[in-house]
């Protein structure tokens, strides 16, 4: 008897963090000078010349990240670094926002949804305490699907 | 966790940055607005508790101090290439372009909206500063020193910045203001077309 349908969390869960992966990196594609400034206004001790780099590879990292997620293929390399991503953007929107740097977030860019950055709505999803609630919630779901993923993969259960 | 991993996921991930940072370097090269473009640099205002002096302000204005931690950065050029800057920006509002000549005939009040440090680490000449944060009594004063029918252009750092855009729809709401239009390029767009690597200096890295 075929078995009832039943949602996949997982799979909907892994498809969500690659698609928000895709959305982030395509606004950083858009304008990477713009999104220098932004990755600059986070004061963080480091050399520009570092997060010169950083701007550079960062948005390609997400990209590969996030299609990688959604398309299915090397999921556990793609979710080690979306976690990784997500912690270095948790630590990095928590000091913004604990210093209380008033930041454009520069994670999703709302206008690729017609959404008009700014005051309201559009304000408090690019404040840095947003932000910095959205970073830790996605870093808790990659830790999840990475350690079932790693259970599963586990010597105990070699053939999934 | 981390022992669970096969190893071919560490050659994985590794290839994966690679990738990344290939494409990120090839991307930039090709990019009219890519970060490692020759002549491209970025100075940051100063920080917190220092004072910004007028020989740091190329549009002559002497800094009032930080008042708050400052929160942009800026693009400057110095010698060669300038990018080409690719604004998309909202219908009905302004480019530099339009804005310029506007202000050079006194037809316009140009506000800058970012907070008073990057103000006075050098903004447009012309400009009035109106930080988006002002007290709301700070607001209403500005407010009453101009007609309703004042054409006001309202810009902050860049098109993503999007705070003169909440401070011209309070001019439009809370203040009445009939004429209040936006640039929304904002000093990025400016400094791009004008500064030829004068502007936007202090405190730089």
């Amino acid at each position: 008897m075929k078995a009832p349908w039943r949602p996949d969390w997982i799979l909907a869960l892994r498809w969500l963090i690659g698609a928000l992966l895709v959305w982030a990196a395509l606004g950083k594609l858009a304008n990477p000078q713009e999104f220098f400034t932004l990755l600059l206004a986070y004061r963080l001790p480091l050399p520009a010349g570092l997060v010169k780099v950083a701007a550079v590879v960062l948005p390609w990292l997400e990209l590969l990240c996030g299609l990688l997620l959604l398309a299915g293929f090397r999921v556990q390399a793609a979710l080690a670094w979306a976690l990784v991503l997500f912690l270095v953007f948790t630590a990095c929107t928590a000091q913004a926002w604990v210093r209380g740097l008033h930041i454009a977030c520069g994670c999703l860019d709302l206008r690729l949804l017609g959404i008009r950055p700014g005051g309201g709505v559009a304000g408090f999803f690019e404040s840095a305490g947003f932000a910095f609630g959205r970073a830790a919630a996605l870093a808790v779901a990659a830790f999840f699907l990475l350690a079932r993923s790693a259970r599963h993969a586990a010597p105990a259960n070699p053939e999934s | 966790m981390i022992a669970c991993f096969h190893p071919r996921t560490f050659r994985e991930a590794a290839l994966i940055l690679i990738a990344a940072v290939c494409l990120g370097f090839a991307y930039d090269a090709m990019s009219p607005l890519g970060v490692r473009k020759p002549g491209v640099n970025v100075a940051l205002p100063p920080e917190t508790g220092l004072p910004v002096t007028a020989a740091q302000t190329p549009s002559g204005t002497p800094g009032s101090g930080v008042q708050n931690e400052t929160i942009t950065a800026f693009i400057y050029l110095t010698d060669g290439e300038a990018p080409a800057v690719a604004v998309q920006q909202p219908p009905g509002t302004l480019k530099w372009p339009e804005v310029k000549p506007m202000l050079a005939k006194g037809a316009i009040t140009l506000v800058d909206t970012r907070d008073a440090a990057s103000y006075a680490a050098g903004h447009i000449p012309g400009a009035v500063s109106l930080p988006a944060g002002t007290p709301a009594e700070k607001f209403a004063e500005f407010m009453a020193g101009y007609p309703k029918t004042t054409p006001f252009v309202f810009y902050c750092q860049s098109l993503r910045c999007g705070i003169a855009h909440s401070v011209a729809a309070r001019f439009r709401g809370e203040g009445g203001y009939t004429n209040v239009r936006e640039m929304p390029g904002g000093y990025v767009e400016w400094t791009l077309a004008e500064s030829n690597g004068t502007a936007a200096t202090g405190g730089g890295r």
